[in-house]
């Protein structure tokens, strides 16, 4: 069993933004979204609980740099979860995510994206865990990273389902700078580094959750 | 304000562009006609110096300055505006975020306020919704939908050039007429000179071209003026061998 001693954390319902401390469980009751997240320190291990009917939005753009974080997630009965991560990452990160799916009724998803800064190094490992016996669930975890020179990025997505009764997708897709983007965009007079850099930001940027209007 | 001398184009070692000259003053409306692999096409990502579109011979002058070696957004910058025959899809990356680069990379004023009030008029002519703006370029968007969005771009980096590559196709009656009517008042507005490729009579009878121009094999075949466009939607790109061969037979009988 854990044998750490948890900081617990209720999530405020104004607590749009949200800066993850080592070491802390949050837990969800209600409904919560959260616009931003930080990393303080470099090692983290951190747990959210979406307790039952809870339900849990997060869309945000990520700096990492020399982080090591160990993400648990627990969903209840009736619960919801969105998690957007969209992580620019520089010099050696390593993140797992694990996202356990305990009960009945849950529609959890993660969509990751990932880009590196030049000579950077992350491993990105994402695991999905759906419990015996449970029912009516509902999972998606869909990864897709930047492939560029210079960059070294590796994520293994993995999904144990041990219910029969569960509707598991998951993607994997690597991305590249594509020369038609490119093109495109520097015949509306931008030039090419500026092109690449906005292709870049918006890909991250993608995973911000956007109010429409 | 356009020169073309003599260009050639190779796509992967293939020769498309065989000798092309073409000349269109300042405020002139061009049409390009031609059968499908002609190269047409060719010629406005030779322009826009499409990658991998090697220039073999000729010079692309505009506005007396050789920009046969520049890149593609300093011509862009130099106010020409391409709209390709089929526009592509960006994902991540909205209308509004592309536009205000580019607009600030051409040194033209974005700011925030102007800018939404612009795009709001500019939605009402395109009758287009104004949250395309906050769309990803393109994604999901119709074909149509796609061309007017491409005029967007026009009216809020006001070019002094247009290159158009079948901006009319795919576009269903309503469309054609409010592309066409954005492209006279354009026109009218800031006397911008355009080379339009279609193969449509519609889009010519509403923005009476100066010249019309028929491509053949990477080489303009025949020029002239409307009437040439009426024959050829009456008569197909074929009726000139058409023509030979029955005046040949008739002869030898
Ligand atoms: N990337 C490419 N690789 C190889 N050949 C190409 C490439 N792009 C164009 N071509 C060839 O060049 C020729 C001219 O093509 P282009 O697209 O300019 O024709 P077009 O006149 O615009 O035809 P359409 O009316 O069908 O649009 C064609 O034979 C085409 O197959
Ligand atoms: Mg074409």
């Amino acid at each position: 069993m854990n044998k750490l001693k948890w900081n617990i954390e209720e999530l405020g319902k104004d607590k749009e933004e949200l800066e993850l401390k080592d070491n802390t469980k949050y837990i969800i009751l209600g409904t919560r979204k959260v616009k931003r997240l930080k990393i303080k320190d470099n090692t983290h291990n951190i747990q959210i609980v979406l307790e039952n009917n809870s339900s849990l939005q997060c869309g945000t753009t990520l700096d990492i740099e020399n982080i090591h974080l160990k993400l648990e997630i627990i969903n209840k009965e009736n619960s919801t979860l969105l998690l957007q991560l969209g992580i620019k990452a520089k010099a050696k990160n390593e993140l797992i995510i694990i996202n356990n799916l305990e009960e009945n009724n849950i529609n959890s998803q993660i969509k990751i994206r990932v880009m590196g800064e030049k000579n950077s190094h992350t491993v990105l490992k994402a695991t999905g865990v759906i419990k015996e016996n449970t029912k009516k669930n509902e999972f998606l975890e869909d990864m897709k990273y930047l492939s560029e020179e210079n960059i070294f990025i590796e994520c293994l997505p993995e999904i144990l389902v041990s219910s029969k009764d569960a509707n598991v997708n998951h993607f994997l897709t690597i991305g590249t700078i594509k020369e038609s983007d490119i093109f495109y965009l520097k015949s509306k007079g931008i030039e090419e580094e500026k092109a690449k850099t906005l292709i870049r930001e918006c890909f991250i940027k993608s995973m911000e959750i956007r109010e429409e209007g | 304000m356009l020169e073309i001398k003599n260009l050639k184009i190779e796509i992967e070692n293939k020769e498309v562009l065989k000798g092309l000259d073409l000349n269109v003053k300042n405020g002139e409306i061009h049409v390009l006609m031609g059968p499908n692999g002609a190269g047409k096409s060719t010629i406005c990502k030779a322009i826009m110096k499409y990658p991998n579109y090697k220039i073999t011979e000729g010079t692309i002058l505009y506005n007396e300055e050789d920009i046969t070696k520049k890149s593609t957004n300093e011509i862009a910058s130099m106010g020409l505006y391409y709209i390709s025959q089929t526009p592509v899809e960006i994902e991540g990356i909205t209308n509004a975020e592309a536009l205000r680069l580019a607009m600030s990379s051409q040194k033209k004023s974005v700011d925030i306020f102007t800018f939404n009030k612009k795009c709001t008029l500019i939605c009402e002519k395109l009758k287009m919704p104004k949250n395309f703006l906050h769309r990803p370029i393109n994604v999901g968007m119709s074909g149509g939908e796609r061309k007017k969005n491409e005029l967007l771009g026009m009216w809020l980096l006001e070019p002094s050039f247009l290159l158009l590559d079948e901006i009319d196709s795919g576009l269903d009656v309503d469309a054609i007429k409010i592309v066409s009517e954005n492209l006279k008042e354009y026109h009218e507005q800031t006397n911008a000179s355009m080379l339009i490729i279609t193969h449509q009579q519609s889009i010519i009878d509403l923005l009476k071209p100066d010249y019309v121009h028929i491509l053949k094999d990477g080489k303009i075949e025949e020029s002239g003026n409307l009437t040439l466009a009426k024959k050829i939607e009456k008569e197909g790109f074929l009726e000139k061998s058409r023509v030979n061969i029955v005046s040949e037979s008739g002869k030898n009988e």
